[in-house]
């Protein structure tokens, strides 16, 4: 009951800020697309305490739908093996999601806190000598999070135009199972987008 | 943006079926998938039937639950808590199969619930008289030693360290989960006709250790464990390749790198007790060594196997691996009964105190001798009705 109301209120707050979005006559800015590609290390702790950290790439497309926040959609995908003698566990992580962020405080305007919602899709394959069995789920999770962006151009000090709509960013992210008490920290070391 | 309302829409549509159709705790038999060895040894992922567990995020059922760390005797109110170490797993359901996921103590976990089931029904078709507090039997998955996997008497569990060599973790391998239950059996076995002429009914077999007021005590009781650890570990050996049908895993477990082929059972040890002079005085429960003390045990359950194949009337070079299961039943039988009217430190009492290994092995050819002769005049008794 607890997650459904999560979700219910996610949902509000995503139409709440769509409808802000398209109400919004003037635009005080002119990119409002941005696509990027991430790369970095997810952390996850099961439910035993044991820690797996895992290399994490991702896909990434945020609409600008006011001056000081994004509408996002991501994919993610993390993957992680362990075995012990001739029998073993693979695990591949999916997650799609959709997030809204907002700038934190008017005195660092490059920090962004993020909240969404999304689907993780855990697949897992156990082997055993030659033999393996797998199987996947879809689960639902609830994400928090915060990005930190720097226009690339700015730094460079650069007129090309290409460089100019570079954006460097850096996030971390808190990523919950709705239905599970597992979580993930996804930390995105290095991610490059393009405005258009 | 149409696009993006539509695609969030969608997302969160699904969030909310996903929410509502978690399924943790399933009723009746289940399908688990865990890795299962063959008599050679192999690996395959099979799908086994067992019970439903009270839960699958604990894995815990009437005959097995499994802990995080080893758990505290007493909490703050001197109760004997266990709650609070528990440990979780996590399942994917596909189709009608639960499929161990997360991290591999999952896999672990499946794989003992679905050996302690095994053990809990044979223990129930044989009869074996363990007391009330047996079950469930608990389980730590981390904590032991590097590739080896022990029971630990005063805690009542087993533990399990983490496996790094190429062949068969403790956790999948049958063999040696037998092996470390029958440890427990035996310690069962005889601390309960330790305290079964008590007076005031009590049956909490950890309750009654923890009541050994005097610790030396206690340490009375380690050491009685350890005068006959030659015995025990012969014995958890025979119980665990008769359960099993499948001599041949243990080779490859812990020690065998070490020790050499003591635990091949396939392999004639000799005719003679390997180390016979070691006496194991009070005080010096560890003057064997653990290779003599492996030898001999070897030397113990060869012996144990052969006479008990010729009580059931098999012929005694008869490998395991080809004895049927009812007669490996009987020879199990045959074990218990060892166990319960011969190896009490308790019921021996001080002859043991400074017995030698050469006794324990007499111990073995008196209850085979009197075995035998009882056999034969049942036979003969037989015989004579016709």
């Amino acid at each position: 009951m607890k997650s459904l109301l999560l979700v219910l209120c996610s949902l509000f707050s995503l139409h709440a800020f769509s409808a802000q979005s398209s109400k919004s006559s003037v635009l005080q800015f002119t990119k409002k697309h941005k696509v990027s590609i991430g790369f970095g290390k997810s952390f996850r702790e099961s439910y035993n305490g044991q820690t797996q950290k895992d290399s994490s790439k991702s896909l990434q497309y945020t609409f600008k739908f006011d001056e000081d926040k994004d509408l996002g959609l991501l994919l993610n995908q993390f993957s992680s093996g362990s075995s012990e003698g001739q029998v073993g566990m693979s695990l591949n992580y999916l997650e799609v999601s959709s997030f809204v962020s907002s700038k934190f405080t008017p005195r660092f305007p490059k920090l962004h806190v993020l909240a969404g919602v999304g689907l993780l899709n855990e697949e897992v394959s156990n082997h055993s000598g030659s033999a393996s069995s797998s199987a996947s789920e879809w689960r639902a999770t609830y994400i928090l999070g915060s990005r930190l962006a720097f226009r690339v151009g700015d730094k460079l000090r650069t007129t090309n135009s290409f460089i100019a709509n570079l954006d460097y960013e850096m996030n971390i992210r808190y990523i919950a199972e709705f239905t599970s008490k597992e979580s993930y920290i996804d930390f995105k070391v290095f991610s490059l987008g393009y405005r258009f | 943006m149409k696009l993006l309302q539509t695609l969030t829409s969608l997302l969160i549509v699904s969030l909310l079926l996903i929410s509502c159709s978690e399924e943790n705790s399933p009723k009746g038999m289940i399908s688990l998938s865990i890795p299962m060895q063959n008599n050679q040894g192999e690996y395959s992922m099979e799908v086994v039937k067992v019970p439903a567990p009270y839960s699958m995020e604990t894995m815990n059922s009437d005959f097995v639950q499994f802990f995080k760390t080893t758990p505290k005797l007493r909490n703050n109110y001197g109760q004997v808590d266990r709650r609070s170490s528990l440990a979780k797993f996590k399942f994917i359901k596909k189709g009608d199969v639960y499929h161990a996921t997360g991290s591999m103590q999952s896999l672990q976990a499946a794989s003992l619930y679905y050996h302690m089931y095994q053990l809990k029904q044979k223990m129930d078709q044989l009869e074996v008289p363990l007391d009330n507090e047996f079950w469930p039997r608990s389980v730590v998955l981390t904590g032991g030693k590097t590739n080896n996997a022990s029971y630990h008497f005063v805690y009542d569990v087993y533990i399990l360290g983490n496996y790094t060599l190429k062949d068969n973790p403790a956790a999948f391998n049958a063999n040696v989960i037998m092996h470390e239950v029958f440890h427990s059996v035996f310690h069962n076995l005889y601390i309960q006709d330790k305290f079964r002429n008590r007076n005031d009914g009590v049956s909490n077999r950890d309750a009654e250790i923890l009541e050994l007021d005097d610790s030396s005590k206690v340490d009375d009781l380690i050491l009685s464990h350890k005068r006959i650890s030659s015995f025990d570990e012969a014995l958890s050996d025979v119980f665990s390749v008769l359960i099993t049908g499948n001599s041949e895993v243990l080779l490859h477990f812990y020690g065998y790198e070490e020790i050499g082929d003591y635990r091949d059972y396939k392999v004639n040890q000799g005719d003679s007790l390997p180390h016979s002079k070691i006496v194991r005085g009070k005080g010096d429960g560890n003057a064997m060594g653990i290779k003599e003390n492996y030898e001999n045990a070897a030397y113990f359950a060869v012996k144990f196997l052969k006479e008990a194949k010729k009580l059931v009337g098999l012929t005694s070079d008869l490998h395991v691996e080809d004895i049927p299961e009812n007669k490996r039943d009987e020879m199990l039988k045959i074990l218990i009964d060892f166990v319960r009217s011969e190896v009490n430190p308790f019921r021996i009492g001080p002859n043991l105190l400074n017995s030698t290994e050469t006794d324990l092995n007499e111990m073995l050819d008196s209850y085979f001798a009197k075995k035998a002769k009882l056999k034969s005049n049942q036979e003969v008794d037989k015989k004579g009705e016709i």
